[in-house]
Parts: C-alpha cells; structure tokens; sequence
C-alpha cells in the first residue's frame, strides 16, 4: 500500500509518563497547535490530522517508576534508598527487559499497529516522540525499519514512518547499576535497500532537561555544537545504518522538570514537522 | 505521598526556572526563488540567560537558526536546460544529496546522500563578511544568508543560491507566547 501524498498527513504522538489516565493525555492537542500555528504564521493551508498513542493506562509500571524517582528527591537521597532501587527494577521491567507479553512489549505492539492503521490507509505520518516515548517509538520505528519488505529504502511511498522527531529523550543515557544497564544502547537496523535515501531522525533537547542529561540536580550536560547524549550514543552508528540523525539543541527559559515539559510548546519543533510533511 | 509529590516538584522547579529568561533573536529580510519570486523570510532562534538554580551564571543558544519563508513549501520540479549541471539539493529530511539532469528531464542521482551538518555548505550565515555561527551573532549585526545550493525541484520552497542580506537582529525577551511574528510582511 504505498502513501498517497494527496491524502492528509498524520502526525502520530507517543507522550512521555504523565500523571492521570488515558484521558489526560493532551498532547496531540499540543502538537496540533504549534504545527497550525506554524502554518498559519507562514500563509500556508495544509490538512494534516493529529492523534495520539496514548498507553497511559497500560504503564502503570512506568508511572510508578517516575513517582519512585519523584520520591527519592525529595527524600534528600536520589541515589540511594529503597525507592530508587525499585525504581530501577521498574524501568528494567519497563523499557528493557520486557518482552512480547510484558507491559512494554504490549505498548510496542499498540504503537506499530497505530503506525500500520496510518500506512494501510495511505497517509503519510511523521512520528513525535516525547522522554519515555521516544523510547517506546524509537523500539518500533527500528523494528519496522528491519521487518521484510516494510521499508524499501529508496522509495519513500513505502514507508509507514516518514521522519521520527524525539525531545527530551533519555536514550543517551549509560547507566549502569551493578548487572542492569538502564536504556541500554539499541541496534539500529539499517534502512534497507537504499543507495539515495536515509530516514531522517530529529532530535531535540534541551541541555538542562534532567531525563536528557540523567543529571537529578539538573546541571547541564555537555553539548557539542548540536550533539548531545543521543548523538554521541547513535551517531555513528546511525550514520552507518543510512539513518539521518540530528541534534538540536534547543532553549526554553526553563530548568529541571520544566525544560524537560517545555518542549512542547517549542515552535522550532512544530516548523520542523511542517518540513519533514511538506517541505 | 507521592500523589503530594508531584505538585510540590512542580512548584520548585517552577520557582527555579525564575532564574533564567528565555530571549528571542529574529533577523527580517527578503529572499528570492528560483522562479524569482521574491518573499518575506525570517531568521530566528532563542537563548537562555540568568542563572542556574543554584546561582551558577548561565548563557547558552539553540544550536541552529530556523529560516522561515512566507508562503513557501509548494514541491513542484521544473526541469532545466542546464543538463551537464550537478545539483545539490537539500530533502525534506535534511540530508543533502548530488544529482544531474537526464536529457529527458528527470533527476539522476550521482552519489549517495551526506549529512548536512552545521557549517556544510549548503547554506552560511556572514558576518561583516566572514562566516559566522550562531554564537558568534550578536543585536544589531545584519547577518547575510549566503544560499549555495539550488534545487529545481522546489523552486518556491527554498531560496535561490544567492546572498541576501538581512536587517539587523533583534533580541526580545519572551515571556508566555514563544511563537515569532511569522516570516510575512504585515
């Protein structure tokens, strides 16, 4: 089923944790905004949809991982104690170790179905990715990319994900505790069948966002020009799958918890979805 | 406990972010298609300024610049006649790949796409007439945008290769609304 270009573009929403239920999930409207507005502002009249894989209720496991983290803070003792131990459990359970019928594995397999529901009806989709969701669609958009003929490198009608944008991403973090890797460094499938072509990756960060820099005090990390901790996990390797990553290092006013919320306002991010739909 | 937590680390990191303003620098100018068609453009990008939670003086600037061109994203590919021409040409992912004309019209591509990556010369900012980064701009200075690379196949998406020079930046501070005024005259 090849993407019609005539169609309206869809943009597809993987949040980060967030406290509440599923229907607190707001952030398709969010990214609706700063995309309408981008257009708006540049006299330009684009239909494109917006939706949002929302697994809030399905991660109850992650939502605990974070209040955990919240609690060890406060404590006065974030690198220490039971809470941050079984925090740590959690994410393992969570983000690495889970399998097919685990709690992570079942996101995974909401999220690809949600992309394919996009392709099979012949909309082009950019997928945006927010902290813990940039894990989640990175997993996906990979494994798509390495699945048989889903992605035929050089012809971009079929490809399910046209471009992924990440923000606020903890996928640059090495941390090690004892035999447990925390967000341990994926293999990135290269693009299939591609001489001309290379997915493009965006990623955003803002360099005293703490899940971006797994600093819990919020110092900032280091930044080379636009390469931060995701760059200078995957940059290699990604160069070499035929995978277009980019760093940008962003501002928002904000420090600790509110960098790492801010992003969503950013009106960078929103210009960039409008090219990767429409440029 | 932690349902407590949540908005009272809220409430801190809100009290933190006192410390550091956000500012906006935008740079106005006029760029030219291919077509010739001349158009409304903006250079823009933010800045953190103040200090870090813990007193700590801190200034840093996004990484890039975004340009943004009134009323432009239309692809529409118009052939030449300069057949022997080799195109760079800059995707809609960023990447930037060589291409030649077929005699028939279409595109040909000669290598393998590369990475744009900052200071690659598809696009550069000057200065007083030397090559500038973003943290090299300051307010007031007119920057020029000095446009290397073609592409027939958006010809009103992107500028054509050229130099233009833009009026001088402006530096704002923002407070809710972080959206700029659009890249089109009022």
């Amino acid at each position: 089923m090849p993407i019609d270009w005539t169609k309206p573009a869809e943009v597809l929403v993987v949040h980060g944790v967030q406290t509440g239920s599923s229907a607190d999930v707001d952030c398709d409207a969010k990214v609706r905004r700063i995309v309408e507005r981008n257009l708006a502002s540049s006299h330009l009249e684009r239909e494109f949809g917006v939706s949002s894989y929302v697994y809030e209720d399905v991660n109850d496991d992650a939502v605990r991982f974070y209040e955990l983290l919240a609690q060890a803070i406060l404590s006065g003792q974030p690198l220490a104690g039971a809470a941050l131990g079984t925090a740590i459990d959690l994410v393992g359970d969570v983000v690495i170790a889970a399998a097919g019928g685990s709690t992570a594995g079942r996101i995974r397999e909401g999220l690809r179905a949600g992309i394919m529901a996009a392709y099979e009806a012949g909309r082009q989709l950019v997928v945006v990715a927010h902290s813990l969701g940039t894990v989640y669609a990175l997993d996906v958009v990979n494994g798509l990319i390495g699945e048989d003929d889903v992605f035929v490198g050089d012809e971009r009608d079929s490809w399910p994900v046209q471009g992924l944008v990440t923000m606020g991403s903890p996928l640059g973090l090495e941390i090690d505790l004892g035999p447990i890797e925390i967000f341990e460094s994926r293999r990135i499938e290269t693009l299939p069948d591609a001489e001309f072509e290379v997915f493009p990756w965006h990623n955003y960060f803002n360099a005293l966002d703490p899940v971006v820099s797994g600093r819990v005090f919020g110092a900032p990390v280091e930044v080379r020009g636009s390469r931060g901790p995701v760059e200078r996990r995957y940059g290699r390797e990604t160069d070499a799958a035929r995978w277009l990553l980019q760093g940008h290092r962003i501002t928002s006013g904000r420090q600790w918890l509110l960098a790492h919320t801010a992003y969503w306002k950013n009106p960078r991010i929103g210009g960039k979805i409008v090219d990767l739909l429409w440029g | 406990m932690t349902r407590r937590a949540a908005p009272l680390l809220i409430l801190i990191s809100a009290l933190l972010s006192g410390c550091i303003s956000a500012y906006r620098y935008e740079s106005r100018g006029v760029v030219e298609s291919a077509r010739g068609e001349r158009r409304g453009a903006l250079l823009y990008y933010y800045e953190d300024d103040g200090r870090l939670w813990y007193g700590k003086p801190y200034r840093a600037r996004d990484s890039d610049a975004d340009l943004r061109v009134c009323g432009a994203t239309d692809a529409t590919f118009v052939p030449t006649s300069e057949s022997e021409l080799l195109l760079a040409l800059k995707s809609r992912g960023g990447d930037e790949r060589v291409a030649g004309l077929a005699a028939e019209g279409g595109l040909v591509a000669v290598s393998p796409p590369r990475r744009l990556r900052p200071g690659s010369p598809c696009g550069h900012l000057l200065v007083d007439g030397e090559r500038a980064g973003i943290e090299d701009l300051d307010e007031g200075m007119r920057p020029t945008l000095v446009i290397l690379c073609a592409n027939p196949r958006r010809p009103d998406r992107y500028p054509a290769a050229d130099a233009y020079v833009f009026g001088p930046l402006t530096r704002a501070r923002v407070g809710g609304e972080r959206e700029p005024v659009g890249p089109c005259p009022p």
